[in-house]
């Protein structure tokens, strides 16, 4: 079965029409597929929403629709959540290396993912394609021997 | 505010009488005696838990099935206690009619006056019940899901008009 990750860069391809979507619903919509995504991905997509909502853009009905999209794929097995509460400890690890000693660019949420991920595909004892609209994310998996093990990379331009 | 049991009735006294008596078994709780500032609380802070008076005052417009209709929207896994001091013949364990049943969806009803250890026992359950489910996210999803599917398509659509400004808002985030 092919087993992927996915960030929330791409994961919102899923409620958005552009270049991506397609690839995402492909993965999603397959029942041989199994997308995972980590649980930081609910907040980060609740904040995108609430961002566009506090601009006046949309209403709170539209959020709640949103919402209830995302949640009707969880109820259908298209999307997994993995749990990050004990991601945070090896999450600040890898800023430390990637972020403090080779001077990249790895955010919050970037290492919260990444972790996450490392921890399904050990957990599994299968590699897992990291799906990512994020070009510079991408970049950093194929870049660091770390990941390998436990990762490809899938950079979705847009 | 962290509390674990929103208590609203408009009585005071019941309200007081229900958080000493939760307090005392160490379970967290805040009481509220207006519905409307009950789900403006709640929606700033849900409880996973809420205990709700079935009877508000005329003027209030709302009954205890109402209130829990929209705390229900805003987080679906909430439980609820119901509780009544009227002799309501829908209201009678024996004797829901269907409609009630359907609304309340399985939550529980205690009639007043209260006997304090049966709510505690209830409001224990339902905190264990709560736990469980919290770790579930498709337990969570499907809650959600019963208040209306919305299929990705859908939602792409809806979307199309300000998917600049979400991708804008998650790209941003990102960037934080």
């Amino acid at each position: 079965m092919p087993n992927y990750y996915i960030d929330t860069s791409a994961l919102k391809w899923r409620y958005l029409n552009g270049n991506p979507t397609a690839y995402v619903n492909g993965i999603m919509d397959d029942p041989n597929s199994e997308v995972i995504t980590s649980e930081f991905t609910m907040l980060e997509w609740s904040n995108a929403l609430a961002s566009v909502l506090k601009e006046h853009i949309i209403d709170f009905s539209t959020f709640k629709t949103n919402e209830r999209a995302l949640m009707t794929d969880i109820a259908g097995d298209r999307l997994f959540l993995s749990p990050f509460a004990r991601s945070i400890e090896k999450a600040r690890y890898l800023i430390e290396f990637i972020g403090a000693l080779h001077r990249r660019s790895l955010r919050t949420g970037d290492s919260i993912h990444l972790i996450s991920a490392i921890e399904i595909s050990t957990v599994k004892r299968e590699r897992y394609t990291f799906v990512t609209s994020d070009q510079r994310l991408a970049s950093i998996i194929q870049d660091f021997d770390l990941f390998h093990a436990y990762l490809s990379p899938m950079y979705l331009a847009r | 505010m962290n509390e674990q049991v929103l208590v609203i009735d408009d009585e005071q006294d019941a309200v007081d009488s229900i958080v000493e008596g939760l307090a005392l078994q160490g379970i967290s709780s805040r009481g509220d005696t207006s519905p409307q500032t009950a789900i403006e609380s709640f929606q700033a802070s849900p409880t996973d838990v809420v205990i709700v008076d079935y009877v508000f005052p005329a003027s209030t417009g709302v009954t205890g099935v109402d209130i829990i209709a929209q705390l229900k929207a805003i987080k679906p896994f909430t439980k609820f206690i119901l509780i009544s001091a009227w002799i309501d013949k829908d209201l009678d364990e024996n004797t829901l009619t269907d409609e009630l049943r359907n609304k309340l969806q399985g939550h529980r009803y205690l009639p007043k006056p209260i006997d304090i250890d049966k709510l505690i026992a209830s409001v224990k359950e339902a905190l264990e019940m709560t736990q469980t489910e919290s770790s579930d996210w498709k337990s969570i999803a499907q809650q959600y899901v019963n208040q209306g599917a919305v299929n990705a398509e859908e939602v792409r659509q809806l979307n199309e008009k300000i998917k600049e400004h979400l991708i804008k808002a998650i790209d941003t985030k990102a960037e934080e």
